[in-house]
């Protein structure tokens, strides 16, 4: 019976015994004068059961009964199983590829090959449906009779590198589905390695049991014995810096979980590209997690996409993890001295401010090392050399001990800060005349001007008091977070004859300024009233100098907008909003290339795609048709977590989820699971026919007679 | 006592109708006042009759002197004598007279009080005396015959609302009333003739005895003739309260049946003692059959006579 709803029907056969009761209740008595006309003995017989009205009243029965049963579209046996209505759905997840149980292809192969036998050997009258899911649905043909169109399906599925999100909901919609379509022989197909963690929140839970109350639907769980292999599951990879420095290293961390039985050897790889770059063995025992760092300097200027992989084991698909690392600028920094502070030679390192300074920065620089360890390089020269310098290679400019320049050199500087550049100027004793050096630099400070040189007889203190801090950017030295700053003083340092515009970053707590900051056009200028002679400050001998001095580099050198805002790694799925701003004003179709290539529109007034609905892993470069040359921006995109976890559904939880109905866990034969059935529908609507003739003929016939007899009578 | 306003209101077409039709009796009548019916007295008319031997005290303006001088002897002629008729009317206002027609019809009461109405009017209207009586379970009106257009007003309001109720016994009540009306006269009885015909057929038989003429007009319902009911129907009987459920289709073949024997056995009793019978039902024309039946009455009385 497809529809056993209708079977509630049945009831209307009570309508007419009903009705008549109805009538009963409300026969108004007739008043009949000749009453003693009607005898008794009559009267008995007119209430005993008179064939005709019988006979009416069971063709009505019959016909209401018949019609019930039509609707409710019982089914009886037949010779063959009839019309099958197969709602197929496959599971793409990341664990269907792992190895079938003859080993030759993965899960997902053998699935899909099932599949195409059964597509292949519809019948006349045979209507399937194919839904590809995983963590969403990829594909649903809806139920069709078309062979080409579920082929095409079939073919066309592919298995991504997401969970089974969808698995258990995608199932319940076909069914739904299914059941409306109340075929005989219908059946539900799971193709999947059924997966516990798929079902595991439904159990408990009526689950499937509703929709499959009172259809005759036949679940069947397709699961194939899983073998039990070796496999170490790479749990995550990352890189830290997410952003180096172009001669800087970081390490990749690769978490590995060994999810085998026996202790297992592996090589942890990491890879640009397919290029392994380091690698290094690593032993687990059964159980056992494991943190391998690599580390890694980078030479090269681009950004990269890192994989960082395991060697192959039972499970591959579990074995990569990806990341991507963006390369910033190096910095470089001209500290213009005095002729009275010489470029110290050799290893020397000298006390002077300059010295000092510049050793903070970068000290192997300083002391004449090659190469660097931090990012920013210092270019020492004197006043007489800035000219025939070209600023524009330079992030800042440093002015220290500088009283006066030539107009054309001031020119240049002005120039270069209002394209961005960072000025620093740090006056010391060699500025004799304030009025001088305020003149010749009065276009940088935004009105502010020195005063005289102070030489207290007790050293200033720098005002801890945040609230007299206009800027920042020294504000983790005034609260003590870089070290103690009680023994910071300042024995000598320039008064404020006018602050101007200038926001104050240091103060003294006599309310001096002693480091303040304005911007000019795109870049800023920086003043300091003290020098970095030890003589004048006792800040250098402090361990918060490196980072004072790091921190004025940082905040005067441009930013480079292009590695701005972070790196892009996200999970299979997940919706992204990917900054390139080397596209801007381009608009049109950004092009994610990777282990398969994704378009995404970008408006031209965004510098940002919103990537979604990417299900396969790995690392995929965003390319633009109107820009060749552009810096590589790269999108690392990793499968779903937890997926490694192949513990199978028993056969008694799938049963429960169905309501502890007939559940087929395994079967290849689907033709076995029906019992050869048919729809009773033209035997049950030959009949409805023949009794609504019937009655309606011995109505006509009964309302005849009746009427001829009344004529007769009257 | 009715009131003015529930007074009968006879349909005009039939007052029409009954105008020229003398309603008369077809035996000798006796009357307190002279009137055109025979009686069987001798009096002043100019109907002669018989010769009879003078005796002493007769008149000596009756001695016939022309065969006084044919014969010698003395004889007085005699004439018949001519005086009105009493009409009394029984009428049946048992609750079986009472039972609703369909639709606008009128009841079998209403029709009954009709006919009645027509009949003392005629009567009154010739310069006799019409008397009524009411049969419910009881004798509910007496009215006594009298003349005159003020009694036949009286009349007039007890028919537009007849008194009575239950019945049953309308036999043994007309045998009561038949004890007051005397002899020599017009009966005419209403009613359904539904009861048990041995009270009544005493009755009939009684007042041939007084020498009544008597017209019995059966009124009957048109559904009481032609069980017209095709559903299930629970009947009930007006006066006995008794009720009986059934299929009509199923009973309607006996029911008919019963009826016209019974029809039959009251026809032939009727013929055989010369009652006057005549069964109207709501459904006829009152109009023509009425004064058909009267006509008819009329022309055979006058044969027979």
């Amino acid at each position: 019976m497809l529809n056993p709803l209708m079977l509630l029907g049945l009831l209307g056969l009570a309508v007419p015994i009903v009705i008549h009761l109805i009538n009963r209740q409300r026969m108004k008595p007739q008043p009949l004068a000749t009453l003693k006309f009607l005898e008794q003995r009559d009267v008995a017989n007119a209430f005993a059961p008179v064939p005709r009205d019988l006979l009416q009243l069971l063709l009505r029965l019959l016909l209401l009964a018949l019609f019930v049963l039509l609707m409710a579209r019982i089914t009886g046996p037949s010779r063959t199983t009839g019309p099958r209505a197969l709602a197929i759905v496959l599971d793409n997840s990341m664990s269907m590829r792992g190895p079938s149980a003859d080993g030759a292809t993965s899960l997902f192969e053998a699935h899909r090959a099932r599949i195409l036998d059964l597509v292949r050997g519809m019948n006349q009258g045979d209507f399937f449906s194919f839904t590809l899911v995983g963590d969403k649905v990829f594909e649903s043909t809806g139920f069709t009779s078309d062979i080409a169109v579920l082929e095409s399906a079939v073919t066309n599925a592919w298995v991504s590198d997401g969970g089974g999100r969808s698995l258990f909901v995608a199932i319940e919609d076909t069914l739904r589905d299914l059941r409306s379509k109340r075929a005989a022989s219908s059946a539900l197909l799971v193709f999947s390695d059924q997966q516990l963690r798929n079902y595991r929140s439904r159990l408990g839970t009526p689950g499937l049991a509703d929709l499959l109350r009172g259809s005759r639907i036949r679940p069947v769980f397709i699961a194939d014995p899983v073998p039990i292999l070796p496999n170490v599951e790479l749990h995550s990879g990352e890189f830290h810096p997410e952003k180096v420095y172009l001669g800087a290293s970081g390490k990749a961390t690769a978490h590995l979980v060994n999810s085998s039985p026996t202790q297992q050897t592996v090589v942890v790889s990491l890879k640009s590209g397919p290029v392994v770059i380091a690698s290094r063995p690593c032993n687990l025992a059964s159980g056992e997690t494991a943190r391998v760092e690599i580390r890694q300097t980078f030479d090269s200027p681009n950004d990269s996409a890192l994989g960082v992989n395991v060697s192959e084991d039972g499970f591959n698909a579990d074995n990569d993890a990806y990341t991507t690392v963006r390369m910033l600028k190096r910095r470089q920094v001209l500290l213009v001295t005095s002729e009275s502070y010489p470029k110290p030679e050799g290893l020397t390192i000298g006390s002077s401010g300059p010295d000092l300074f510049a050793c903070a920065i970068n000290p192997s620089e300083a002391t004449g090392e090659a190469g660097g360890e931090t990012y920013i390089s210092v270019k020492r020269v004197v006043r007489t050399e800035l000219e025939r310098k070209a600023l524009s290679m330079y992030s800042m400019v440093v002015l220290y001990g500088i009283q006066m320049l030539d107009d054309e050199v001031i020119r240049d500087l002005e120039g270069y800060v209002n394209q961005g550049g960072g000025l620093y100027i740090v006056p010391d004793s060699n500025v004799t005349s304030t009025t001088v050096f305020n003149g010749a630099f009065g276009p940088f400070l935004a009105g502010f001007e020195l005063g005289d040189l102070r030489e207290p007889k007790i050293a200033a203190v720098m005002d801890t008091n945040e609230k007299s801090i206009a800027d920042p950017l020294l504000l983790d030295l005034v609260r003590g977070e870089w070290g103690t700053v009680n023994d910071i003083l300042f024995a000598r340092y320039f008064s404020t004859q006018a602050q101007g515009e200038m926001k104050a970053a240091l103060k003294t707590r006599d309310g001096d300024l002693l480091l303040g900051v304005a911007p000019m056009g795109k870049g800023q200028v920086c003043v300091q009233t003290h020098s970095w002679n030890l003589d004048d400050t006792s800040l250098p001998r402090n361990l918060a100098f490196v980072s004072v001095a790091h921190a004025i580099v940082d905040r005067l050198s441009p930013v480079d907008e292009d590695v701005a805002g972070r790196t892009d790694h996200i999970r299979v799925g997940d919706f992204h909003r990917m900054e390139l701003p080397q596209f801007r004003g381009l608009g049109g179709t950004v092009t994610l290339e990777g282990p398969r290539t994704y378009s995404f529109e970008m408006a031209p007034e965004d510098t940002h795609v919103m990537v979604k609905d990417i299900y396969i892993a790995g690392a995929y470069r965003a390319t633009h048709p109107g820009k060749a040359i552009a810096r590589d921006r790269w999108l690392a995109v990793n499968r779903a977590p937890d997926e490694s976890d192949l513990t199978v559904a028993s056969p008694e939880q799938l049963a429960g989820l169905c309501g502890g109905g007939d559940v087929v866990l395994t079967s290849d034969r689907v033709d076995d699971l029906f019992r050869p059935r048919r729809e009773l529908f033209i035997l049950l609507l030959t009949l409805v026919f023949v009794a609504l003739v019937a009655e309606t003929l011995f109505g006509a016939l009964f309302s005849r007679g009746r009427k001829e007899a009344h004529e007769s009578a009257v | 006592m009715p009131t003015e306003s529930n007074s009968l209101t006879i349909d005009p077409r039939l007052l029409a109708r009954l105008k020229g039709i003398e309603l008369r009796s077809r035996f000798l009548v006796r009357g307190l006042y002279e009137n055109r019916h025979r009686t069987s007295d001798f009096g002043a008319s100019n109907e002669f009759v018989e010769h009879k031997s003078y005796q002493q005290g007769d008149e000596i303006r009756t001695i016939d002197w022309r065969a006084f001088a044919r014969t010698k002897r003395l004889y007085v002629k005699r004439f018949e004598m001519e005086s009105n008729m009493k009409v009394n009317i029984l009428l049946d206002t048992s609750a079986s007279m009472r039972v609703p027609a369909a639709g606008d019809r009128l009841t079998k009461l209403e029709l009954a009080s009709t006919i009645a109405g027509a009949i003392a009017m005629m009567a009154v209207n010739q310069q006799d005396s019409a008397g009524l009586f009411c049969l419910g379970d009881v004798i509910d009106e007496m009215i006594p015959a009298r003349q005159g257009k003020r009694h036949l007003a009286l009349l007039f309001q007890h028919l537009g609302e007849p008194a009575g109720k239950g019945g049953g016994k309308f036999g043994e009540l007309a045998w009561e009333a038949m004890q007051r009306i005397g002899r020599k006269g017009v009966t005419v009885i209403l009613t359904d003739a539904l009861d048990d015909f041995q009270p009544m057929f005493d009755t009939l038989k009684g007042l041939a005895v007084r020498q009544q003429d008597v017209t019995l007009l059966q009124v009957l319902d048109e559904a009481e003739l032609t069980f017209p009911f095709d559903t299930m129907t629970e009947f009930r009987h007006p006066e006995s309260g008794q009720r009986i459920m059934g299929d009509p289709m199923q009973l309607r073949t006996s029911y008919l049946e019963r009826l016209e024997a019974h029809q039959s056995e009251l026809r032939v009793f009727c013929e055989q003692h010369g009652v006057d019978y005549l069964r109207v039902h709501n459904g006829d024309d009152l109009v023509s059959l009425l004064s058909t039946h009267l006509l008819q009455r009329l022309v055979r009385g006058r044969a027979r006579c």
